[in-house]
């Protein structure tokens, strides 16, 4: 069942060339989804690299998405900064979470928060062996490289946590300002690593910002503390000669666009949005530069009809195919463990369906 | 007409000032006014104009915490001095975050809301198990019942939870809310209400609550 | 799920396969029920409850993987409801199907008073002809309806431990309940062949309580060979050409006893995974075989596993005489892992083409 893609039906790939392809491609973050669809464990898919792997291929085999099997999960960060974190179990958990003390509780932290040793030689913190493991996995396989991080500001909310780097936003922005360095030289640091040991250009890194959104912070906070730092991460992994960027634009992100427009994303990048933020918009800001990914809502892909996420994915692809670096269909964020089979196969014939070319 | 004194207490809370909130309740106090009053029209008020800024989006949740803190730190001096048999609750809610999910940020807001509001509230915390909303309900009498979540994996816990509340008492009142949460999916997972931000879901715990009464 | 080079649509290889003419491939079909629902995001129990919603979940199931047009449903308490005793409907995380509540024999003094229920209304017949109209209205050429046999319908009127007693204790009884049984299931048929018509419809006909791990052969041939013969021979005379015989669980001693029976024209033998599909083929040359991959299996085992049961079914099933569909040996999981079920598809593809 392992082998080596076939360039042309490689329709991301493509996309990232600038070739044409034959219809849009749909892709998802699939992690716990796999799991269920092939009767291994969620904890596996975080934990075992190489089971997480296969589970994804196999779930790529029977439903025919375009994305490739990928690691990460959305509260790196604090394992990687010493804290422990517990795998998903029991039958409502999704995802790992942390367990017990933040690496930053106190303002005495943040003075003592140092960066984590690097070095591929065994001595790297947190989930980024069993990410390392995984991503030669994805060069055997010939694929795209892709290493999963947080983007500054949700790596430091894992950090310190949401309400206390809210807090401390408005009373103590320089706590912030010390935690946002400390995390941007990490993630510059952990991209570095991961160009050196598989060549700049075959790595496609994901940044996912969930925690920036308006559900959470201002505009006016976003352009504070988040921008100058998501913008010299961005600036940094190019430099690396890295080329291209996945960005997921996570949750109600609409107020934060003119700013995320400063963010260089690569030629092209992939930004990926949530539903909060509407794909007629995404085209005009991002269209220009960058594919448009997203943004089914993962709930009702998890309890809607099949007809119904029919409907949505015609129309995201109607707002969003002709954009002219590109469109991909996906989820609006993870897909949700649960999803009935059926509607993830309502997205690829949608796509067959509505998305030719 | 509220006090003067309340009217700056309310102020206090808006502006996020915790100082200006402790300085004033023990003003309330010095004064001999009524603190059960300074807390609903001064401290209470103005955490009920906060969720309004952010209803309008104006205010965002760092704003609302440091509103919060500004509101507790009041209510930790006036709570004492409230004369026993004044204060009328107007009901107990039971709160947590459901099973296998450990974002807390809006479940505390939604308690600091009730809590502005006068409700006695019994916060169970964050990855709460199924069975301990409907056991927590009966051991307090609770007359509302509030979930929230996240993901939506663990969402689907709450249909589970419902169920289990309403075999223990089927008068309970259920809310729902979250990110993935809509007004479709609560129906359909026979919640009596849903909320899309934490001042609604007082709001809309009053009017079921009253509509149940009547 | 896309085969590399299916030459036949469904409908075409299921009526080829039926006429008997030569197929593309192996067909496949799912027997499928609570899986379908979960499929598709529905409670198990609305597939049962509500025809409407368990035949579009089966459409979709089938249109997804690729089975073979022909949806399934089988209701296993029939008898039981319709004659005055109760019915659970699946809910909670483990209960898969309708199950009984209470029986409407308790005593011999119930079964003398059993009256026939109003065939049109009466418990879960109006389901079944649902289910039968919503299919053809989707366009499936042919549906599986479980009107089950007759010694199963007996054990539901009364429960199979009285049942087992009766059978040696009260031997005018159980050929009471017999006759009843006979005459319920064959007014059943009658309606629904006057309803639905016969050309789609195939009656499929359950049997899991005569299975020799209960009831010895020599049982079967005194209190369920003559019933079922005359049950058999009447549904072909109401114009039922083919009939879906389910032989459930461990009947190996039964089968020389079943293969006196008239079983249609064809008769499709579902196998069950205990019963060896080369010695179904003995038994039934000139039927259409179906089976028998064993459910357990597909929803706990490895997927090499499944692939593997998958490829040896074929192998046997491709030399089956009278035509071959390779199936679970009983009702699919309703919660096997998608990709077992897609290693079941992909044997197909890598060994079940006869072309």
């Amino acid at each position: 069942m392992q082998k080596k893609r076939d360039s042309s039906k490689d329709r991301i790939g493509c996309l990232l060339s600038g070739q044409r392809i034959d219809r849009v491609p749909v892709s998802t973050f699939i992690l716990g989804f796999a799991a269920s669809a092939t009767g291994c464990s969620t904890a596996d898919i975080y934990s075992d690299p190489q089971k997480s792997f296969e589970a994804q291929l196999k779930t790529r085999d029977i439903y025919g998405y375009d994305s490739d099997p990928f690691f990460g999960y959305a509260s790196y960060g604090a394992w990687e900064f010493g804290a422990k974190i517990r795998l998903p179990h029991g039958p409502y958990q999704q995802a790992p979470a942390v367990e017990g003390r933040l690496p930053v509780e106190t303002e005495k932290d943040v003075e003592a928060l140092e960066l984590p040793k690097l070095a591929c030689d065994g001595m790297l913190p947190g989930a980024l062996p069993l990410a390392l493991e995984f991503s030669r996995l994805q060069k055997k396989h010939g694929m795209r490289i892709s290493v999963v991080l947080g983007g500054s500001f949700t790596v430091s909310v894992n950090i310190a946590s949401e309400a206390r780097l809210c807090r401390w936003m408005i009373r103590k922005p320089d706590l912030v300002h010390r935690i946002l360095r400390v995390v941007t030289d990490h993630l510059v640091g952990v991209l570095t690593l991961w160009a050196e040991i598989f060549g700049a250009v075959n790595v496609v890194p994901q940044l996912w910002e969930p925690a920036a959104s308006n559900q959470i912070i201002s505009p006016g906070l976003f352009e504070k503390f988040v921008l100058p730092y998501q913008k010299e991460l961005h600036e940094k992994t190019l430099e690396l000669g890295i080329n291209h960027i996945l960005c997921h634009i996570c949750g109600a992100h609409e107020k934060n666009l003119p700013f995320w427009r400063e963010i260089p994303m690569g030629n092209p990048g992939i930004v990926s949005f949530g539903t909060e933020v509407p794909l007629r918009t995404a085209v005009r800001t991002f269209g220009s530069r960058c594919i448009i990914a997203g943004n089914i809502r993962p709930s009702t892909l998890q309890t809607g009809s099949k007809e119904l996420v029919r409907t949505l994915c015609r129309e995201a692809i109607e707002n969003a195919k002709d954009a002219p670096n590109g469109f991909i269909l996906m989820p609006g964020c993870e897909m949700p463990v649960n999803t009935p089979p059926s509607n993830l196969q309502a997205m690829i014939r949608a796509s067959e369906e509505f998305g030719r070319y | 007409m509220p006090h003067a004194l309340f009217k700056k207490l309310s102020e206090a809370v808006l502006k996020m000032d915790e100082e200006a909130a402790v300085e004033l309740s023990r003003k309330v106090l010095d004064e001999g006014l009524d603190a059960y009053s300074a807390i609903i029209e001064g401290l209470a008020e103005g955490m009920s104009q906060a969720g309004t800024l952010y209803d309008g989006g104006e205010y965002y949740v760092p704003e609302l915490l440091l509103c919060a803190d500004a509101l507790y730190a009041g209510l930790d001096i006036l709570r004492p001095h409230i004369k026993t048999g004044e204060a009328k609750f107007r009901g107990k809610v039971v709160i947590g975050v459901v099973e296998g999910d450990v974002h807390d940020i809006g479940k505390n807001l939604v308690k600091t809301m009730f809590e502005a509001e006068g409700w006695e509230v019994y916060d169970l915390g964050k990855d709460v198990k199924v069975e301990r909303f409907s056991q927590e309900q009966q051991r307090v009498g609770a007359c509302v019942v509030a979930l929230s979540a996240l993901m939506t994996t663990s969402m689907l816990a709450m249909p589970k939870i419902i169920e289990s509340v309403k075999s223990a008492d089927p008068g309970a009142i259920v809310l729902v809310g979250g990110a993935p949460l809509s007004p479709e999916i609560a129906a359909g997972y026979g919640a009596d209400g849903y909320a899309d931000t934490a001042k609604n879901a007082v709001v809309t715990a009053r009017n079921l609550l009253s509509a149940s009464n009547s | 799920m896309q085969f590399k080079k299916d030459e036949m649509t469904s409908e075409e290889r299921l009526t080829a396969l039926f006429a008997g003419r030569p197929v593309d491939r192996v067909p496949f079909h799912g027997l499928a029920t609570g899986f379908n629902a979960i499929n598709v995001g529905y409670r198990i129990a609305d597939f049962y409850r509500d025809a409407e919603m368990g035949v579009r979940a089966a459409t979709w199931t089938i249109a997804q993987y690729n089975w073979e047009k022909m949806p399934h449903i089988f209701l296993g308490p029939l008898g039981a409801p319709e004659f005055g005793g109760s019915i659970r409907w699946p809910s909670g995380e483990y209960a898969q199907a309708p199950q009984i509540e209470r029986h409407p024999v308790q005593s011999e003094e119930d079964a003398m008073k059993l009256e026939m229920p109003d065939i049109r209304t009466a418990g879960f017949i109006p389901i079944l002809r649902d289910f039968a109209k919503h299919s053809i209205d989707a366009g499936h050429p042919y549906c599986l309806i479980a009107t089950d046999e007759l010694f199963l319908c007996v054990a539901n009127l009364c429960s199979i431990d009285i049942l087992c007693k009766w059978v040696i204790k009260k031997p005018d009884l159980v050929h009471r309940l017999m006759r009843i049984a006979t005459d319920f299931k064959l007014a059943i048929s009658a309606h629904l062949a006057e309803e639905i018509g016969t050309d789609r419809l195939i009656p499929w006909l359950g049997e899991p309580t005569t299975e020799n791990r209960l009831i010895s052969p020599k049982t079967f041939e005194e209190f369920v060979l003559p019933y079922t013969d005359e049950y058999h021979e009447k549904l072909i005379e109401m114009g039922y050409r083919i009939v879906a015989t389910h032989i459930c669980g461990e009947q190996n001693a039964n089968y020389p006893l079943w293969s006196k029976i008239r079983m249609g024209e064809p008769g499709i033998i579902s196998v069950s995974q205990e019963v060896d599909l080369e010695d179904a083929i003995r038994y039934f040359p000139n039927d259409v075989i179906m089976g028998n991959l064993t459910p357990a299996l597909i929803q706990s085992g490895t997927p090499n596993d499944v692939y593997e049961a998958a490829r040896v079914c074929i192998e046997k099933g491709k030399k089956a005489t009278g035509g071959f569909i390779l199936a679970p040996g009983c009702e699919m999981p309703p919660k096997a892992p998608p990709y077992n079920v897609w290693m079941i598809m992909k044997a197909i593809d890598d060994f079940g083409w006869y072309v």
